[in-house]
């Protein structure tokens, strides 16, 4: 007999000389691996995958060295979802049996060649660790939408169906939970963790669920193990065009639900940014409003300021005028008193009363009461003056300044008329003269020109008649 | 009722494609056989 460990020949009793291997125990501890294996593999016919998956990890545990314990678990694992722990499986197994009937060889292969499905499964492992990281953080949402991406990629996912199952249950999502339930225990008839969600949430178990039932193996024993369909088709199918075809057409479908995927995020970021920057328009709008109605207040009270000022401004004006006019009054006292009566009166004349203080009114009264009579003679006289000296032109005007400050004590109005009628009828405007005199006619009777005026209307009306 | 941070324990990260060639490495492969011929060894010292 020769060692089965170092193929050395056990000449003497259970041992190896050379490597010390029991032998006895070595051939029993294979036997073990192997009943572990043949029950494994029954329990993956049966669809209990969870079973077959701690069946052959014992197995292995008794025979490292078991290449078929190790492909049939990198299978399981392959088709659960688990493609780095099936490709563990497999590749060890390929160390360990380097013949080309090992079938882990033809695993890898076919994992390798199929690249975009792999990196597909792949990234649905990545998604599920990263949906994990987010429940630790208590980022549900997060996690859930991770999850989703992961079992839409691949629909064999198990752990990432599951820890989906469980979000929906801490979100109280029953509705979503059964199908999800229902989809991981058809495919893994045994799975303790779907089970256990089963039993918790009182829901009614799938029929083909029940551990151990007849009818789980009625329907499942007819049937041979299903392996993935890419392996399936790889190994058992020798149409590899039209395989090949197929799985290049879903590579390409899954390549666009990926770009598809990918975009998604993209355009959730630009809405994001596009709700920020509305967001941000309306705030500067509001912002624009109020600066507005600030300016407007501010506008408003300014001009309120400067209608107070321009009032203030008219009001000192005011007050300024009348201080110049009562000043002007003083200057009428100055004039009085040196006997300038015309110019007094003349700036008399053109004070206004209007706003003065009642005691500088009675003051400028009086002072017209006596410069006005004084003016108005004067001016009178100089006119006749004027009138006989035939300087007529100064003899009107002397006569309209004189009519300015008539006074029927000294100075009556007829005599003023008179005269601007002889003066007329002197520069021979013997029209204007028939007015003047017929106005002293008709108006004044009573008059000491009117004999003259009346004489001398009657002359001239002769002299324009004939 | 379910303890949602109990539950979540079950769930260990998977290996990733990328993580295999370390994962191999690092593993120690041992087995049942391994471990008895461990012990045996042990108590063969011992007896010496």
């Amino acid at each position: 007999m020769n060692c089965p460990n170092c193929a050395n020949p056990i000449n003497r009793g259970k041992a190896c000389e050379v490597c010390g291997l029991d032998s006895v125990l070595f051939l029993k501890t294979c036997k073990i691996s192997n009943e572990l294996y043949n029950k494994g593999l029954e329990q993956a016919r049966m669809k209990d995958l969870s079973g077959a998956i701690e069946s052959l990890s014992e197995s292995i545990n008794f025979n490292k060295n078991n290449c078929t314990s190790r492909n049939l678990l990198g299978l399981i694992y392959f088709e659960t979802g688990q493609i780095g722990d099936a490709l563990k499986q497999w590749v060890i197994s390929a160390s360990i049996l380097k013949t080309d009937t090992n079938l882990a060889k033809k695993y890898i292969d076919i994992v390798q060649s199929n690249t975009v499905i792999a990196e597909k499964y792949s990234d649905a492992v990545k998604m599920y660790n990263r949906a994990l990281g987010y429940l630790n953080q208590k980022s549900e949402d997060m996690a859930i939408i991770q999850l989703k991406k992961a079992v839409e990629i691949n629909p064999k996912f198990i752990n990432a169906t599951n820890l989906l199952a469980l979000c929906y249950i801490m979100n109280n999502e029953r509705e979503s939970l059964k199908p999800l339930l229902k989809k991981v225990l058809e495919i893994d008839v045994n799975n303790k963790i779907a089970l256990g969600y089963y039993s918790a949430l009182s829901l009614s178990r799938p029929q083909n669920s029940v551990a151990g039932s007849k009818k789980a193996v009625d329907t499942v024993q007819p049937k041979t193990y299903k392996r993935s369909s890419m392996i399936e088709k790889k190994s058992y199918n020798n149409n590899f065009h039209v395989a090949e075809i197929i799985s290049f057409v879903i590579g390409c479908v899954c390549t666009f639900a990926l770009i598809y995927l990918l975009k998604i995020p993209d355009i959730s970021t630009k809405e994001h940014k596009i709700s920020e920057l509305e967001s941000r328009i309306v705030s500067t709008e509001q912002k624009h409003i109020e600066e507005v109605a600030k300016k407007d207040e501010l506008i408003e009270s300014l001009e309120l300021e400067k209608a107070q000022m321009k009032e203030i401004n008219e009001s000192l004006n005011e007050r300024v005028e009348v201080q110049e006019r009562i000043q002007k009054i003083d200057s009428v006292n100055k004039l009085v008193a040196q006997g300038n009566y015309e110019d007094s009166a003349n700036i008399l004349y053109n004070i206004e009363v209007e706003n003065l203080p009642e005691e500088a009114i009675i003051e400028m009264d009086a002072l017209k009461a006596k410069v006005y009579p004084q003016a108005g003679k004067r001016l009178f006289d100089s006119a006749v003056k004027q009138y006989n000296a035939k300087n007529y032109d100064d003899a009107r005007n002397l006569l309209e300044k004189s009519s300015k400050y008539v006074d029927e004590k000294v100075n009556t109005i007829d005599n003023i008329i008179y005269y601007q009628g002889l003066i007329a009828e002197a520069v021979d405007d013997k029209e204007l003269a028939v007015k003047y005199y017929r106005l002293i006619v008709e108006e004044y009777k009573k008059s000491i020109r009117y004999n003259n005026s009346n004489s001398r209307l009657k002359n001239l009306e002769r002299q324009l008649n004939s | 009722m379910i303890d949602f941070s109990e539950e979540l324990k079950k769930y260990k990260p998977l290996l990733g494609m990328e993580d295999v060639e370390k994962s191999i490495h690092s593993e120690e492969s041992t087995d049942i056989m391994d471990l008895l011929q461990y012990i045996k060894r042990q108590i063969s010292t011992e007896k010496e």
